[in-house]
């Protein structure tokens, strides 16, 4: 299972980006590129972690964009079902404040 | 009989301080009175035998005439025995109580001379202990001769202190000196004796010299003994010398004497004698006159020879001769005289005087001219009618006439004091004599007189009347006058004069022994006892030790010499030590060249790793190490320790070495191996020496190891987790015993399995205080370092037992050997990846490590971590590390993998350090936040450990992450 697959979802609710493979260097980039548009355009977004593997430096760099971006289009970011070491990167990064996490 | 009595009671006396002593000394030595202070004992001792000496005062016993006593033997031991203080205070109170003893009645006349015998005892005593002995138990004979020393001092006290009354003086000395000197040395004697076999221990402790030398004599003890010879040689001969001289002295005036008062005796006798023969022959010549006349004037009918024979039996004569004017005798009443020549014999010519103007003459009794067997006493008186008579009288005959006026001679009659003449006729039946033996013959009074072979005048000695004495006898007229004077008269100053020398000699020699003795123990003794005292030091390792006796020069130069001697001896020995030192050197070289020392020894060999590591003591020791491939794959390796140490030790590991080896190499199986191996060894084992080892064949493709331990400390295995002793019942020693079966047992290690193999040297390292590095701490100390490269572990245990030791020095050889096993397979360069400086290589990392951890069945939150480390390791690699980045590689290494992972990344790009990097502040805003230097913060937070060194243009970056 490599590279990075991301699947939408609309509902009346929010814009969900369900995730699979790894946030890592080398698929990470572009990451924020690819759902900028819907980042500006909705009001809420979650980006479900259930397949991620892991996260590298290089994927948190994409989500800190997508932070600044989201505070930009005052968008709301949640970040869920995020596995114990994925949590553990955001965690110990300091990045889990910038989030909502569920 | 009385006098032997009185001998056993003052001998009997002397017994109570003798006891006292050994009483005294056995509750001071042996008992808690030990722990009185020593003047209080001295004191109490000295009170005591105090005590003892007035006793001794107060309870003398009779003896001839005067009284004895053994006071002096109480000072004496209580100096002697315990002390000068103790002496002293008994010499002082047994001094001033015989001084006011004199008051009640003892004896007055050698009331000073106590005094002061006591005092000298007790001085003498103190001097002797102190000085001689060094208040070291005195030996039994110095006890006696001081006995006797004291007592001649006491009796030379008697005659010094009467220098005006000698001969009384002599009497109190001659009966009191030996009984006196005899009691006092006899206790004296005993005393010492009793307590130098009790504190004999004291003697052995003379440590500066041992059990063989101990039984040679001293020089003192040997200058002692010739001293005293020499000393009593002298004294014999000068008393001999003295004793003849005196004597003859003495008997040159007894003889003086006794001819002075004899010849009195023989000019009385003879006057009387001659007076008596000259009135007989004077009456005689008349009657013949007489009768020549008659018959010239009337024919007389008698002849005058009958008328001669008439006359010679009316006066009871021998003969009467008449000789005419010729000389020659006409008539004779012994028929055969007539015609003899009175001019031919030398007592008859005499009296041809009578032919001239002597009218009548007289001559001693003496043997006749005519024959000499004959004695008779010849009288003449001339003849009116011409020529003259000759009567001659046998003694008989004119003894008794003058035989009354004899008697009364020797009646007031004395030669010196008790002197005495006695005065006894030709049939030796005294006649004259004042004690009272009138009557008797000369021999029941003792006296025989040999005229023949005893000539008169001489002086003779012989008991007469019961007492020894001097005589000389003369004779006169057949009387025998013997002058008689006492013995003890005649030699009184003679033996006042050599009783005097001999008392002063006793003491002369005594001190001057002493003086000697001194002497010799300053300047010989005791220098000599200094020296030894150095040599022993420097004998007993000290080679620092300078010999200083320089107060003569004969030990100046000794020690001087004995200085120089040990200093080149210091520097032979250091000269030496550098020579053993270089030539060990070369040894333990030579015995390191022989182990294999380069590693890794086999690198075609990629299933295993060993290192062997050996430090060696100060000495050329025993441990040994060896490894060396076997066909088939399989690696063979020994660790072993020899008994013993140096060069033996050294050429016996090298020997059990190669044995071990040969056998290996015949494809024998292990414990063949050391079975063959064993037998060899003992074969050729005069000096008994052994070795123990572990021995052991790994097979490369199974890691099967079949080994033997021989007596050897177990190693320790490592399966899969932990180091563990692999504990197996050893089999016996190397050397030990021939024909011994070695059991052989297997371990099975898998990839990543370790042996570790070590020697005593090891554990039993000490540390300052002795104590062990042991077993346990070995295990723990393995088990905790998670080391895996076997040249690392080696170096770690290495430091770890040298920081134990601390300052402590290495005792014995620190020997160790481990072993890790890569699996069949096990290249080791299944743990390494190389990829190109490329993003895209950060998968082939991480597959080729995903892989690893999954057939250790990681856990796959574990395998996301590393995934995440090795991408922004890599990433960061790639971005930053390069300018060029063509051709260049990146080498990622797993160097262990257990319970913990370790891989190493190494590249050849910019040296940087991301351990330097600071951390990125978690806490600011996103707005303020930057995507820099997170990578590295992840890995920070997600390894256990990380290391970076830059070796060899790369950096290498070690990262270290527990699995479990």
């Amino acid at each position: 299972m490599t590279g990075l697959l991301i699947e939408l979802k609309k509902d009346s609710n929010a814009t969900t980006f369900l995730l699979s493979g790894r946030l890592d260097t080398l698929n990470a980039p572009g990451f924020a590129q690819k759902v900028e548009k819907e980042l500006e355009s909705s009001d809420k977004v979650v980006f479900d972690f259930t397949n991620i593997e892991y996260i590298a430096s290089s994927g948190l760099r994409e989500f800190l964009t997508i932070c600044k971006k989201a505070q930009a289009s005052k968008t709301e970011v949640t970040l869920s079902n995020m596995n114990p070491e994925v949590k553990a990167v955001f965690d110990i990064t300091g990045f889990s404040r910038f989030f909502n996490i569920a | 009989m009385d006098t032997f009595r009185s001998l056993v009671l003052v001998t009997a006396m002397g017994l109570v301080p003798a006891i006292t002593s050994v009483i005294l000394y056995l509750l001071i030595k042996r008992t808690k009175l030990s722990k009185l202070n020593y003047w209080v004992s001295q004191t109490i001792i000295g009170v005591i035998f105090g005590a003892i000496a007035i006793f001794s005062t107060e309870y003398g016993v009779y003896f001839g005439g005067g009284t004895i006593n053994v006071r002096d033997a109480a000072p004496l031991c209580a100096g002697l025995i315990f002390g000068a203080p103790a002496g002293l205070i008994s010499a002082v109170i047994g001094a001033v109580e015989r001084g006011l003893a004199a008051m009640w009645g003892v004896g007055q006349y050698t009331q000073w001379a106590c005094v002061l015998g006591t005092l000298a005892a007790g001085i003498i005593g103190a001097l002797v202990k102190k000085f001689m002995f060094n208040n070291r138990a005195v030996k039994w004979f110095y006890g006696l001769s001081v006995g006797i020393v004291v007592e001649t001092l006491h009796m030379l006290m008697v005659f010094l202190t009467h220098l005006d009354d000698i001969e009384t003086a002599y009497g109190v000395v001659s009966t009191a000196y030996l009984p006196m000197a005899v009691a006092c040395s006899a206790s004296v004697t005993f005393a010492t004796l009793i307590v130098y076999v009790l504190d004999r221990e004291f003697y052995r402790k003379d440590s500066i010299y041992n059990k063989e030398e101990r039984k040679k004599p001293t020089i003192t003890s040997v200058f002692q003994f010739g001293l005293l010879l020499l000393m009593l040689l002298c004294f014999v001969l000068t008393t001999a010398f003295l004793t003849v001289a005196q004597t003859n002295l003495a008997n040159h005036s007894a003889v003086k004497l006794m001819n002075l008062n004899a010849s009195d005796v023989v000019d009385e006798i003879e006057k009387e004698s001659d007076k008596n023969l000259l009135d007989i022959t004077r009456n005689i010549a008349k009657s013949i006159d007489d009768f020549i006349e008659l018959k010239k004037e009337s024919d007389v009918d008698i002849t005058i020879n009958e008328f001669l024979n008439k006359t010679l039996e009316e006066n009871d004569i021998s003969e009467i001769s008449i000789i005419d004017e010729n000389g020659i005798i006409v008539y004779s009443t012994t028929a055969d005289f007539v015609g003899f020549d009175m001019s031919s014999g030398d007592q008859s010519k005499e009296f041809l005087c009578l032919l001239e103007d002597t009218d009548i003459y007289v001559q001693t009794y003496q043997p006749i001219a005519y024959d000499n067997a004959i004695s008779y006493k010849y009288a003449g008186a001339k003849l009116k009618s011409g020529g003259f008579v000759q009567t001659g009288f046998n003694a008989e005959r004119f003894q008794r006439d003058i035989n009354d006026k004899v008697k009364g001679i020797t009646e007031t009659r004395r030669i010196g004091e008790k002197g005495y003449i006695i005065v006894a006729n030709s049939k030796w039946e005294i006649v004259s004599d004042p004690t009272g033996t009138s009557g008797l013959n000369l021999n029941v009074v003792g006296v025989w007189i040999d005229t023949k072979t005893m000539p008169e005048g001489k002086i003779y000695r012989d008991k007469i009347n019961g007492v020894d004495s001097l005589w000389c006898y003369h004779t006169i007229e057949g009387y025998y006058i013997l002058s008689i004077i006492p013995e003890d008269e005649a030699f009184f100053y003679r033996n006042i004069g050599i009783y005097e020398l001999f008392l002063m000699e006793i003491l002369l020699f005594s001190f001057l022994f002493i003086l000697i003795f001194f002497l010799n123990k300053k300047i010989v003794g005791d220098n000599f006892r200094e020296v030894n005292i150095g040599l022993n030091k420097i004998t007993g390792g000290d080679l620092d030790v300078k010999i200083e006796v320089s107060k003569n020069r004969e030990f100046e130069a000794l020690s001087n010499g004995i200085n120089t001697t040990v200093d080149k001896l210091k520097d032979y020995i250091a000269e030496a030590e550098q020579r053993i030192d270089a030539e060990l050197k070369y040894a333990k070289e030579i015995q390191h060249s022989v182990l294999p020392n380069v590693f890794p020894p086999f690198p075609e060999h990629k299933e295993i790793d060993i290192f062997a590591k050996m430090k060696t003591a100060k000495q050329v020791g025993g441990d040994f190490y060896d490894f060396f491939m076997l066909p088939q794959n399989r690696l063979a390796f020994v660790v072993a320790d020899v008994s013993g140490k140096g060069i033996p030790a050294a050429m016996f590991m090298m020997r059990s070495r190669t044995l071990i080896k040969n056998f290996a190499e015949m494809e024998l199986s292990v414990d063949e191996i050391l079975y063959k191996a064993n037998n060899k060894i003992c074969e050729h084992n005069e000096s008994n020496m052994f070795v123990t080892a572990w021995v052991g064949i790994l097979d490369l493709k199974t890691g099967v190891v079949d080994f033997v331990n021989a007596g050897h400390n177990f190693p320790l295995v490592k399966l899969s987790s932990s180091f563990e002793y692999l504990e197996t019942t050893p089999s016996f020693i190397l050397g030990g015993m021939s024909d011994f079966p070695y059991k052989k047992y297997s371990v099975t290690l898998k990839a990543g399995d370790m042996l570790y193999l070590y020697t005593d040297g090891v554990t039993e390292a000490q540390d300052i205080d002795g104590n062990l590095y042991g077993e346990s701490r070995l295990h723990k100390f393995l088990n905790d370092s998670k080391e895996t490269d076997v040249e690392i572990i080696c170096n770690n245990v290495m430091e770890d037992v040298k920081a134990y030791a601390g300052k402590a020095e290495q005792s014995d050889d620190i020997t160790m050997m481990c072993i890790r096993y890569n699996g069949a397979d096990g290249d080791k360069s299944d743990n390494v990846v190389t990829i190109p400086v490329e993003l895209t290589g950060i998968d082939t990392v991480n597959e080729f490590i995903d892989n690893k951890l999954k057939a250790c069945k990681t856990d796959e939150s574990v395998r996301r971590d590393i995934a995440v480390i090795n991408d922004e390791i890599i990433s960061n690699i790639v971005n930053y590390g390069y300018e060029d980045k063509t051709d260049k590689t990146i080498t990622v290494r797993i160097d262990e993998l257990s319970d913990i992972i370790k891989i190493t990344y190494i590249d050849s790009g910019i040296k940087y350090n991301p351990l330097e990097k600071s951390d990125p502040d978690v806490t600011l805003s996103a707005k303020q936040r930057t995507v820099g230097g997170l990578g590295i913060f992840l890995v920070k937070k997600m390894t256990d450990n990380m290391t970076y060194y830059y070796e060899d243009g790369k950096n290498h970056l070690q990262i270290e992450k527990s699995l479990v």
